[in-house]
C-alpha cells in the first residue's frame, strides 16, 4: 500500500453523521488532517466527539447509521470490510481509549496483547516480536520494562496503564493516532506525564494526532489545530492560538472559562460580613482517620488522613486540594460524622463534636451539609424530586405540614434555579446537572452554616459545572455560608476559594491563601500540581518528568517525607525526617527546603 | 496462589465434617430410631442387633466410631441387605454411574459451549433464536419429563433403542440415558455460555482489539474465549448436584443398577445405613468437586493467581 | 409512598414486553383452572373405579384427560397435582422473602462482624449438598407435605439473603444514603424509606427465579415416591405413575409432563424477562 501522492491530506472526513433511530449524534462533519499534523476535537460529553472517533475506526456498534465519507489517502472507509479496515488498523491508525483498566485485556498479560498485534498483522513473530514489544514498553517511558511485560492490567498503576495502551496503538507504526480523551480517568500530575509522552512520540514518530477531549486546557500545547463541536455539529474551528485569543462563540468561550479559570479571574474577596480573623466557624484539630485493610491475610492500618487541624471562619471558602488516594474525601466525610474510624476534634463554634453523626444533636446536625461527587447517585430514585429536598423538614420541621413542605421545596427549586415542574420528576430523569442542583437545594433547606462540596462539579460538563460553582457563590453572598470545597481541579479553586489546604498521602502539605498559593507556592509538590494543571494557551512547563512517577502505596508509605520520591529538591534529609509543618509568610507548609527554596514562576 | 490453594482446602475440610455429622445425626434422629421394627424381636436378639450396630453406646460415641470408619472407607453393614456392607453395594454400583454421569458431563460441555458460543457470536440471528429457545425449553423441562418422553417417543414409538437396560447392544444402551441426563445440562450450559460470551463481546477491551485489527478468529480465541468460558467455572459445582440428582431418575426410568438405583432402592426399603452413606458419598464428591473447581480458578484468572 | 413508585417502575416496563405478559396470562389461568377445575368436575381426585380403567380422554364421562390404572379421573387428579405445585410456589417464595430478605437485610445493613458470623452460616449452608439431605430427611422421616415444604423452605431462602444482602451493602454506600445521615433521618426511617424500595426490583426478579427451582425439587422428591403421599396426587407422582403405563396410555405420562413444563417455562420466561428488565445494561 503505498502513498497515492496526490494530495497531502492523510485523513479526509466529508459529511460525516451517525444516527441512533432519530438521534443524530454526529451531523455532517467535514475536516481534514495532513499527515504529522495534530488535530482537536473539543466537545462537551454527548457532542458526538467520540462517536467521530469510532466511525473512523470503523468500530461503532451495528444499530448505528453512518453515511458520509472517511478518506483515508484517498481510500473512503464508510461501508467497508471488516478484513479491509482490519488492514488500516494498527498498521495505519490506531487509538488510545479513556479508561486503560477497562481498554485493556485483564486475562492477558501486557506482553502478549502487544505481541498478539503484531502476529495477527504478519509484522513479527517469535523472539522478534517480543523483543518489538519490549522495545515499544521502553519507549512509553516504562520502568523496568522487562517486568511491565509480564505484568497484568490490575498489577499497574493508571498512568502505567494508559503507557501500556499508547504502547499497543503505536508499535504496529501507524500514521494517524486517534485519542480519545485519554488523560481523563488520571490525576492531574500523571495527566501532565502521558501529554507530555504523546508529545515526544509524535516528535519521534511524525505520527499525525486526533486528539479527543472536553477539557480545552488539554489542547494547548498539544495541538496545533482545534475544532469545538457541540451536538454533532462542528461550531468552530482554527489554529489553536488564534482560537483561544478569540472565540466567536459563546459555547468556545464557556468551555474555555471552565478549563482555564485560574489565569484569566483571580479568587475571590471575602464578601462582607465575613469576620476576617474571628472565630473559627468550624475547626479540626489533629484529625487522622485510619482504615483497617485486610490485604494478603495480613491486617494493616491504612492512614488516610494524618494530623490535619484547619479552620474555617463564616462566610469563608477553604479548598481542600489533593490528587486521587490523598484523603481529602475521608477528611470531609470524618468532618460531617460519617466516619467511624476517625481520631482528633472536630469543633463547630468551639464546642467540640461527637464523631459520628448519629450521636450529634439535630441542631449541630443542620449546621454541617455536605453536597456529594455523584450528581444521580446522591438522589434517592425511588422518590420524586419534591420528597427529597423536603425530607430534612421532616426530622428538622416536626410541625410543618404538608401544604407548607411543598411550599418550601418549592422555593428552595427556585433558588437553585429549577422550575417547580421538576418537583414530580425522579431523579434519573434530570440531566446531571439539575440532580446536583437538587442536592444543593436539600443540603440548604436546613439553612446550614457550612457546606461542604465533595468534588460536587466533577462530574458536570464544563458550561454546566460554571453555573453550579455560580450558584454556590450566590448562596454565599446571600447568607454568608462557609463552604469547604474537596477538589482535584484548581481551576475551581481559583474561582471559588479564600484559602486553599494542598494534601498529598493523607498529610496537610501547605494551607495558605488561594492568591499566594497560585503566585508563590511554598511546597514542590504544590508548584508540581500548578505546572501539570493544563492551561489554555499555555505549553506544559518543560521540566515535568516524562518517566512513570506516580504516588506510593498508602499501605507502604516512603520514608521521611513521603513526597521525596517525587521531588526534584529532595535532600538526604528528605529520606529520613518527616517534615513538621512550619510558618510561611501566608500560611503553613510541611517541607524541609521551605525556606530556601524559591518556587515563585 | 500457594496460600489460596492452601485457604480452599482447608476450608473444605469442617464441610465434609459438617456433611457426615448432619447425615448422621439426622439418621439417629429418627422418630423411634431407626432401628425399630414392626416386627417384635426377642430381647436377646434385639440385644444383639444393638450391639451388632452399636447402638448400645453413647450418641458421640457411636458417631466417632462411623466417623473412623468413614475416614477408613468403611461406612458399616447395610441395614437390609445384611449380607452386604454398604461400601461393596457402592463400589458394585459406581462404575456404571460413573460412566453415565461422565459421559453426560463431557456431553453436555461440548454441545453446551459449542451451541453457546454460536448463539454469541451469530447474536440476534435465526442461528441464535434457535440456540435460545431451545435452551430455554431444556432449562425449563425437567430430567422427569425427559427421560420418560425420550423413551415414549424414541424406544416405544419408534423402536430406535431399546427402552430398558437389559436389551439391545452396548452402545445402543447408552445413548438415551446420556442423552437424558446430559440434556437439562446442555441447556444451562448454552444459556450460561451465550450470555458470558456476548457480555464479553462488548466489553471494551474487545473494541480495543477490534482497534488493533486483529481478525475476528484472533479476537475470539486469544482475547474472548477465557474470560467468556471462566464464569462456566463456576457452574461445574451445580452441573455435578444436576447430575446425580438426574441420574437417581434416569437410573430408575432405564433400570441402570447404578449408584441412583441403588439410592432408590435403599430409600424405599428405609435402609438407613445404605442411604447414610450415599448421602456422605455424594456430598464429599460435590465438596471435593467444588473444591477442585475454586483452585482452577486460581490457576486461570491472573487477578486471583498473582496473590 | 416510595414503595408503590418502586413497584410502578417494575411492572410499567413489564406490562410492553410480550413473553412475560404471556407467561403471567398463562399462569393465571392454569391457577384459576386449578382451583375451580376438580369443583366443576363430577369426580372426586381418589375415587377409584375398576371399570374404567385406562381410558382415552373423552367428554363422555367428563374425563377430559381420561382415567388412570384405578380408573380414577385425570382431569382432577391433574389440577390437584398443580395446586401442590402452586402452592409449593406459594410457599417457596413467602419463604424465600421473609427469612431471606430479613435475613440478608440485616446482614448488610448492620454489617461488621454481625454480617461476617452471619454470612459465614450461609456459606457453610451452600457449601452443603442440601438436596441429598432433604432425601435424607424424606427417607427418614414421616413423608408429607408438610415435610416438603419445611425442606424446600430450608434451603430456598440462601440465594435470596446473599443476594439481598450485596444490594443493601451497596445500597448502604450510595451518597443519598449518607445525606439521610446527614439530616439526621433514624436508622429505621433509612431502612425502610431509602434501602428496602431500592431492592424491591431485586427481590422480585429473585423471587420469580426461585419458583421454578422451588417446584423441581418438589417434582422430583414425588416422583421418587419421597413426597405428596397416594391417594393425593402432584404432578411429579403422576409422571411417576404415567411412566409405568406409558406404553398403554402414554396420555398418562403426557398430560402431567406437559403441564409441569409449562408452568416451569412460564416462570422462567417471568423471571427471565424481569431480570433483564432490571438490568441496566439491558436498557437501550
Amino acid at each position: 500500500m503505498s502513498d497515492r501522492g496526490e494530495s497531502n491530506t492523510l485523513l479526509e472526513i466529508k459529511n460525516l453523521s451517525v444516527a441512533y433511530g432519530d438521534t443524530k449524534v454526529v451531523d455532517s462533519l467535514s475536516f481534514t488532517l495532513c499527515p504529522g499534523e495534530s488535530l482537536c476535537i473539543a466537545g462537551e460529553s454527548g457532542s458526538g466527539k467520540s462517536q467521530t472517533a469510532l466511525a473512523i475506526m470503523g468500530l461503532l456498534p451495528p444499530n448505528a447509521r453512518v453515511s458520509g465519507e472517511v478518506l483515508f489517502r484517498g481510500r473512503n472507509l464508510i461501508g467497508a470490510a471488516n478484513d479491509t479496515l482490519n488492514d488500516y488498523r494498527a498498521r495505519r491508525m490506531a487509538m488510545v481509549f479513556q479508561d486503560p483498566m477497562a481498554a485493556l485485556n485483564p486475562y492477558l498479560s501486557i506482553g502478549k496483547q502487544l505481541r498478539r498485534i503484531l502476529i495477527d498483522h504478519g509484522m513479527a513473530y517469535g523472539a522478534d516480536a517480543t523483543e518489538r514489544a519490549l522495545a515499544m514498553l521502553s519507549r512509553v517511558g516504562l520502568p523496568d520494562a522487562e517486568r511491565q511485560y509480564r505484568a497484568y492490567p490490575h498489577e499497574l498503576s493508571g498512568g502505567m496503564r494508559q503507557r501500556a495502551l499508547i504502547a499497543s496503538a503505536l508499535i504496529a507504526e501507524p500514521e494517524l493516532l486517534i485519542a480519545d480523551e485519554p488523560t481523563t480517568a488520571l490525576d492531574v500530575t500523571v495527566q501532565a506525564q502521558i501529554l507530555r509522552l504523546l508529545g515526544e512520540l509524535r516528535k519521534q514518530t511524525d505520527v499525525a494526532m486526533l486528539l479527543i477531549t472536553h477539557d480545552l486546557g488539554v489542547v494547548s500545547g498539544n495541538c496545533e489545530r482545534m475544532m469545538v463541536i457541540d451536538q454533532g455539529r462542528l461550531i468552530e474551528q482554527g489554529s489553536t492560538r488564534e482560537l483561544f485569543a478569540n472565540p466567536s462563540r459563546q459555547r468556545t468561550a464557556s468551555m474555555m472559562t471552565a478549563a482555564s479559570g485560574f489565569i484569566s479571574a483571580s479568587p475571590p474577596r471575602k464578601s462582607a460580613g465575613t469576620d476576617d480573623q474571628g472565630a473559627a466557624l468550624l475547626e479540626t484539630r489533629n484529625l487522622s482517620v485510619a482504615f483497617r485493610e485486610r490485604r494478603a491475610g495480613r491486617r494493616q492500618k491504612l492512614h488516610a488522613v494524618q494530623d490535619i487541624s484547619l479552620t474555617i471562619g463564616r462566610g469563608e471558602t477553604l479548598a481542600v486540594v489533593g490528587e486521587s488516594g490523598s484523603g481529602k474525601t475521608s477528611l470531609a466525610r470524618a468532618i460531617v460524622g460519617l466516619l467511624a474510624e476517625s481520631s482528633g476534634t472536630v469543633s463547630f463554634l468551639g464546642n467540640s463534636l461527637e464523631p459520628l453523626v448519629e450521636t450529634r444533636s439535630n441542631k449541630i446536625r443542620r449546621q454541617l451539609q455536605m453536597v456529594f461527587q455523584d450528581p444521580v447517585g446522591s438522589l434517592n430514585p425511588a422518590m420524586r424530586v419534591g420528597t427529597i429536598i423536603a425530607e430534612p423538614l421532616l426530622v428538622h420541621e416536626r410541625s410543618m405540614t404538608t401544604t407548607e413542605r411543598v411550599r418550601a421545596s418549592d422555593e428552595m427549586l427556585a433558588r437553585v434555579g429549577l422550575s417547580a415542574d421538576l418537583r414530580s420528576r425522579y431523579p434519573h430523569e434530570l440531566s446531571g446537572g439539575q440532580a446536583q442542583r437538587v442536592a444543593i437545594a436539600r443540603a440548604l433547606i436546613m439553612k446550614p452554616a457550612v457546606l461542604i462540596c465533595d468534588e460536587a462539579v466533577a462530574a458536570l460538563d464544563g458550561s454546566v459545572r460554571q453555573e453550579v460553582l455560580g450558584l454556590l457563590q450566590a448562596e454565599q453572598q446571600r447568607s454568608s455560608l462557609s463552604l469547604l470545597v474537596i477538589t482535584h481541579d484548581l481551576a475551581v479553586v481559583q474561582q471559588l476559594s479564600h484559602r486553599v489546604l494542598i494534601m498529598y498521602m493523607g498529610r496537610l502539605f501547605e494551607m495558605t491563601g488561594a492568591r499566594e498559593l497560585f503566585r508563590r507556592p511554598k511546597h514542590p509538590y504544590t508548584r508540581l500540581l500548578l505546572d501539570s494543571t493544563p492551561l489554555a494557551g499555555r505549553s506544559p512547563p518543560p521540566d515535568v518528568p516524562v518517566v512513570a512517577s506516580e504516588p506510593a502505596s498508602i499501605l507502604n508509605p516512603p520514608s521521611g517525607c513521603v513526597f521525596h520520591p517525587r521531588c526534584p529538591h529532595a535532600i538526604e534529609r528528605c529520606l529520613e525526617e518527616r517534615p513538621a509543618l512550619q510558618s510561611a509568610e501566608h500560611g503553613i507548609v510541611a517541607c524541609h527546603r521551605a525556606q530556601e527554596l524559591d518556587l515563585s514562576r | 496462589m500457594l496460600r489460596y490453594a492452601l485457604k480452599r482446602v482447608v476450608g473444605a475440610i469442617p464441610t465434609l465434617f459438617l456433611v457426615v455429622a448432619l447425615a448422621f445425626l439426622m439418621v439417629r434422629a429418627a422418630p423411634g430410631g431407626p432401628f425399630d421394627s414392626e416386627r417384635v424381636l426377642p430381647p436377646e436378639v434385639a440385644a444383639n442387633i444393638q450391639r451388632a450396630y452399636h447402638l448400645d453406646e453413647s450418641l458421640p460415641q457411636q458417631f466417632l466410631r462411623y466417623l473412623s470408619g468413614v475416614l477408613h472407607g468403611d461406612l458399616g453393614p447395610s441395614f437390609r441387605y445384611s449380607d452386604y456392607s454398604v461400601g461393596e453395594l457402592i463400589r458394585a454400583s459406581f462404575p456404571l454411574s460413573a460412566r453415565l454421569g461422565i459421559l453426560a458431563l463431557l456431553l453436555a460441555l461440548i454441545v453446551g459451549i459449542a451451541a453457546g458460543l454460536v448463539g454469541a457470536i451469530r447474536r440476534d440471528t435465526f442461528t441464535d433464536r434457535v440456540v435460545s429457545a431451545v435452551a430455554m425449553t431444556g432449562v425449563s423441562v425437567p430430567v422427569i419429563v425427559i427421560a420418560p418422553v425420550l423413551v415414549l417417543v424414541f424406544a416405544v414409538q419408534l423402536g430406535w433403542v431399546p427402552a430398558g437396560w437389559s436389551g439391545g447392544r452396548d452402545v445402543a444402551r447408552w445413548i438415551l440415558p446420556v442423552i437424558a441426563l446430559a440434556l437439562p445440562q446442555i441447556a444451562f450450559i448454552a444459556r450460561i455460555t451465550r450470555s458470558s460470551m456476548i457480555d464479553v463481546l462488548e466489553s471494551e477491551f474487545i473494541r480495543t482489539a477490534r482497534a488493533q485489527g486483529l481478525q475476528t478468529a484472533t479476537i475470539i480465541r486469544h482475547h474472548a474465549m477465557k474470560p467468556a468460558l471462566l464464569p462456566l467455572l463456576s457452574y461445574l459445582g451445580p452441573a455435578v448436584v444436576g447430575l446425580i440428582t438426574g441420574a437417581i431418575v434416569v437410573e430408575k426410568i432405564f433400570g441402570i443398577p447404578g449408584l441412583g438405583y441403588l439410592f432408590v432402592q435403599g430409600a424405599q426399603n428405609r435402609d438407613f445405613t445404605l442411604i447414610l452413606g450415599l448421602v456422605i458419598l455424594y456430598g464429599t464428591l460435590i465438596v471435593v468437586f467444588n473444591l477442585a473447581v475454586d483452585l482452577l480458578y486460581g490457576v486461570l484468572d491472573p487477578r486471583i493467581r498473582r496473590r | 409512598m416510595s414503595w408503590v413508585i418502586a413497584l410502578r417502575r417494575i411492572v410499567a416496563p413489564a406490562s410492553s414486553n410480550r413473553l412475560i405478559v404471556f407467561s403471567v396470562t398463562m399462569l393465571v389461568a392454569i391457577t384459576i383452572l386449578a382451583i375451580a377445575g376438580p369443583l366443576l368436575s363430577p369426580h372426586s381426585h381418589f375415587a377409584t373405579n375398576l371399570d374404567g380403567r385406562l381410558q382415552l380422554p373423552t367428554l363422555a364421562g367428563w374425563h377430559l384427560f381420561g382415567t388412570d390404572e384405578l380408573g380414577r379421573d385425570l382431569f382432577v387428579r391433574t389440577l390437584q397435582g398443580t395446586r401442590v405445585t402452586l402452592l409449593v410456589a406459594i410457599v417457596a417464595s413467602a419463604v424465600s422473602f421473609v427469612i431471606g430478605v430479613s435475613y440478608g437485610a440485616i446482614a448488610g445493613f448492620v454489617g461488621g462482624k454481625t454480617d461476617a458470623i452471619m454470612m459465614r452460616i450461609v456459606d457453610v449452608m451452600y457449601a452443603l449438598p442440601y438436596i441429598f439431605f432433604v432425601i435424607l430427611l424424606m427417607v427418614v422421616f414421616e413423608r408429607s407435605l408438610v415435610l416438603v415444604f419445611i425442606a424446600i423452605g430450608a434451603v430456598n431462602w440462601l440465594d435470596m439473603a446473599r443476594i439481598v444482602r450485596g444490594q443493601t451493602m451497596s445500597l448502604r454506600e450510595k451518597e443519598f444514603v449518607d445525606a439521610a445521615r446527614l439530616f439526621g433521618v433514624s436508622r429505621t426511617a433509612i431502612i425502610f424509606r431509602h434501602i428496602l424500595p431500592n431492592l424491591l426490583g431485586t427481590v422480585v426478579v429473585y423471587l420469580t427465579l426461585t419458583i421454578p427451582q422451588a417446584i423441581l425439587m418438589e417434582s422430583f422428591l414425588s416422583f421418587l415416591g419421597l413426597g405428596v403421599q397416594e391417594p393425593d396426587a402432584s404432578l411429579g407422582t403422576l409422571v411417576n405413575a404415567g411412566v409405568g403405563q406409558m406404553e398403554q396410555a402414554p396420555w398418562m405420562l403426557l398430560v402431567p409432563a406437559t403441564l409441569l413444563a409449562l408452568m416451569l417455562f412460564c416462570f422462567n420466561f417471568l423471571g427471565d424477562g424481569l431480570r433483564d428488565l432490571a438490568d441496566p445494561r439491558k436498557q437501550k
